[in-house]
């Protein structure tokens, strides 16, 4: 009888416990992450939407709504070659004038230069939204204002705002990049990316001045206020080449 | 000797019974009331997948009780008025093309109904957005003094007279009681289930039907973007702009120009921020041929007067959208091109979704 008491406490100890007291520990993972900080700023000074005080030497501005993907994350090895990370981003100023992505999945290792992408790839680009997880970046749930119905695609970047008409009410400007050839990418090179032990992330600053200036000293009127990307679209084209200088580096943190 | 191996037979029992509980709280399950019968939404192209809350899955037992209560005049306070009363079906879920609802002291109210349908998608509720979620939305028209005038205790002590709602309740939720957050949690359930998206575009989306050419057209100048008349480019309405994406809304709040001088504020009331100033929800152009009239305040009865609205009549201020801003000359679209547009926007009435029995009054024979 005290077997049958001993092995039936025993048993009851084991039978059906979904919660084992010794649990394997997790293998430590080799895969780091490796985030993208942005900084957005007007000139010199932190970006502050729905303020019209910011002057592009053509117009005063102010900003009221600032988004834009962010993919493509690829780091640079020693021997010069590249390395790919998938990951999708949807950026947005928050009150501190900053955004964040973490790409996930990186291979730890030490990098000397680093690239990403506003915008996403054409395959992307063109696919069906709806096969994305509801809380995914490029999913309509999350994103819907950034994607052109069916066949069109996503809109990569989206600047929009008020400027200052004299005399008048403020008039409104709405850029909305989003083409196949409008994706534009940013390289950093001669960096130490370690990442053998942690994560690291990379901070960018985002002008928006420059968005306005360089190269293309562009002037908002109600005939140029909008662009939403079509075929010889000059707007596009004129601001997409401002993209280019628009972000720099500016350090790595831990 | 007996005694000892009926007490160890006890303890390897007991020892089950411990070791197999689970963390969490069993369900009000039962012999009289067993768990429900899981509810899944057919999936549509396009479509993202469906949101089911984890206190609240779709169950056939549960839209069924949803549906019973959306129909049942017996949740306003004098037995006259339901849910339904204000969103017929035939009317895409919207109130007879009615410009605003009459509750049931003959207050009138001041804005139109919406219609029903892809709510689960949906985010922040009413055209001001008042409401965060639908859970939170549905008991408020019947506690509204203007519509069905009813507080919740009444409405929970009529209920728990009706036998059959006991019974409702019971397969529903695993026991008959009857409270306010079961009653949202069953609404919430029935108009989550209601999906809509085999209008006669989305049949020719995928090629089992064909657009008409004026609807071809159209669609081209829905999608198009617009092009300041003299430009030489080809007519745009601009509309995917607000009205993208499959459920043809991007879920936002907008001021799209309907007036320069406010008498209803819209989304400012809900925010307390002047730069929302007569923003309401942009609703979805899915079955919009058949839920007239338009806008918040109804005051467009035709598809032609929308269209005209956004071709010569928007009107500026300070939180215009910044898309229309740009509009202000007007689209430039002519009277071919308008028609051919309103022709487009009729392929989106979806007849098979206004008339699904799942949706229509259980009450009636």
């Amino acid at each position: 009888m005290k077997k049958l008491l001993f092995f039936g406490l025993i048993f009851s100890l084991f039978a059906c416990n979904p919660k084992p007291d010794s649990v394997e520990p997790l293998p430590v993972s080799d895969d780091r992450t490796v985030g993208i900080e942005m900084q957005y700023v007007f000139d010199t000074q932190p970006l502050l939407m729905s303020q019209i005080s910011n002057n592009t030497g053509q117009n005063t501005i102010g900003f009221s709504n600032i988004q834009h993907y962010l993919s493509d994350l690829k780091l640079k090895k020693a021997d010069g070659s590249w390395i790919a990370v998938k990951g999708y981003g949807l950026l947005s100023p928050s009150s501190n004038s900053k955004a964040s992505f973490a790409f996930q999945g990186v291979p730890k290792g030490i990098y000397e230069g680093i690239r990403f992408t506003i915008g996403v790839d054409s395959i992307t680009n063109h696919s069906d939204p709806s096969i994305w997880p509801n809380s995914h970046a490029l999913s309509i749930m999350t994103g819907g204002s950034m994607h052109w119905t069916w066949n069109s695609g996503y809109i990569f970047i989206k600047v929009e705002g008020q400027y200052e008409i004299p005399g008048s009410t403020p008039g409104g400007f709405a850029y909305h990049l989003g083409r196949d050839d409008l994706n534009v990418s940013y390289t950093q090179e001669g960096i130490n990316l370690n990442l053998q032990e942690n994560g690291i992330t990379a901070v960018f600053k985002m002008d928006l001045k420059q968005f306005f200036i360089q190269p293309n000293a562009f002037t908002i009127s109600p005939e140029t206020s909008f662009t939403h990307s079509g075929p010889r679209d000059t707007i596009a084209e004129q601001l997409y080449e401002n993209m280019q200088n628009m972000v720099t580096f500016i350090e790595l943190k831990p | 000797m007996m005694k000892l191996r009926v007490l160890g037979n006890l303890v390897v029992i007991a020892g089950f019974v411990v070791a197999c509980k689970p963390d969490e709280p069993k369900p009000p399950f039962n012999a009289t009331y067993p768990p429900p019968t899981a509810y899944n939404i057919t999936s549509l192209p396009s479509f993202p997948g469906a949101i089911i809350k984890a206190d609240n899955p779709l169950t056939v037992e549960g839209i069924e009780l949803g549906r019973a209560l959306f129909y049942d005049p017996v949740l306003s306070g004098d037995n006259t008025q339901s849910c339904a009363s204000c969103h017929n079906p035939q009317f895409a879920f919207t109130d007879n093309g009615k410009v605003f609802s009459t509750g049931i002291t003959g207050a009138i109210g001041t804005r139109n109904s919406m219609p029903l349908f892809n709510l689960m998608w949906n985010t922040r509720y009413f055209w001001d957005g008042r409401a965060a979620t639908l859970r939170e939305q549905v008991l408020m028209p019947i506690e509204d003094p203007t519509e069905m005038h009813e507080n919740l205790p009444n409405a929970i002590q009529k209920l728990v007279a009706i036998p059959a709602y006991k019974t409702r309740f019971g397969k529903a939720f695993g026991t008959e009681a009857v409270t306010p957050d079961r009653m949202a949690k069953a609404l919430e359930q029935f108009i989550f289930a209601m999906v809509s998206g085999q209008s006669k575009f989305d049949l020719a989306m995928i090629g089992t039907s064909s657009l008409s050419p004026a609807e071809q057209r159209g669609l081209d100048i829905f999608r198009g973007e617009f092009s300041p008349p003299g430009s030489g480019r080809p007519a745009g309405g601009d509309c995917f702009h607000c009205h993208g994406t499959v459920f043809f809304t991007n879920n936002q709040f907008i001021n799209n120009g309907l007036d320069s001088v406010f008498s209803d504020i819209g989304f400012e009331a809900v925010t307390n921020n002047v730069l929302d100033k007569g923003k309401f929800k942009v609703p979805s152009l899915r079955n919009v041929a058949l839920s007239p009239p338009f806008m918040h305040d109804g005051r467009f009865a035709t598809l032609e007067e929308v269209v005209e609205h956004y071709n010569s009549g928007v009107k500026s201020s300070l939180t215009l959208d910044n898309n229309m801003k740009s509009q202000e000359g007007g689209l430039g679209l002519t009277l071919q091109q308008k028609a051919d547009l309103v022709a487009f926007l009729k392929t989106l009435s979806d007849t098979s979704y206004i008339n699904n029995p799942l949706f229509q009054n259980p009450f009636t024979p």
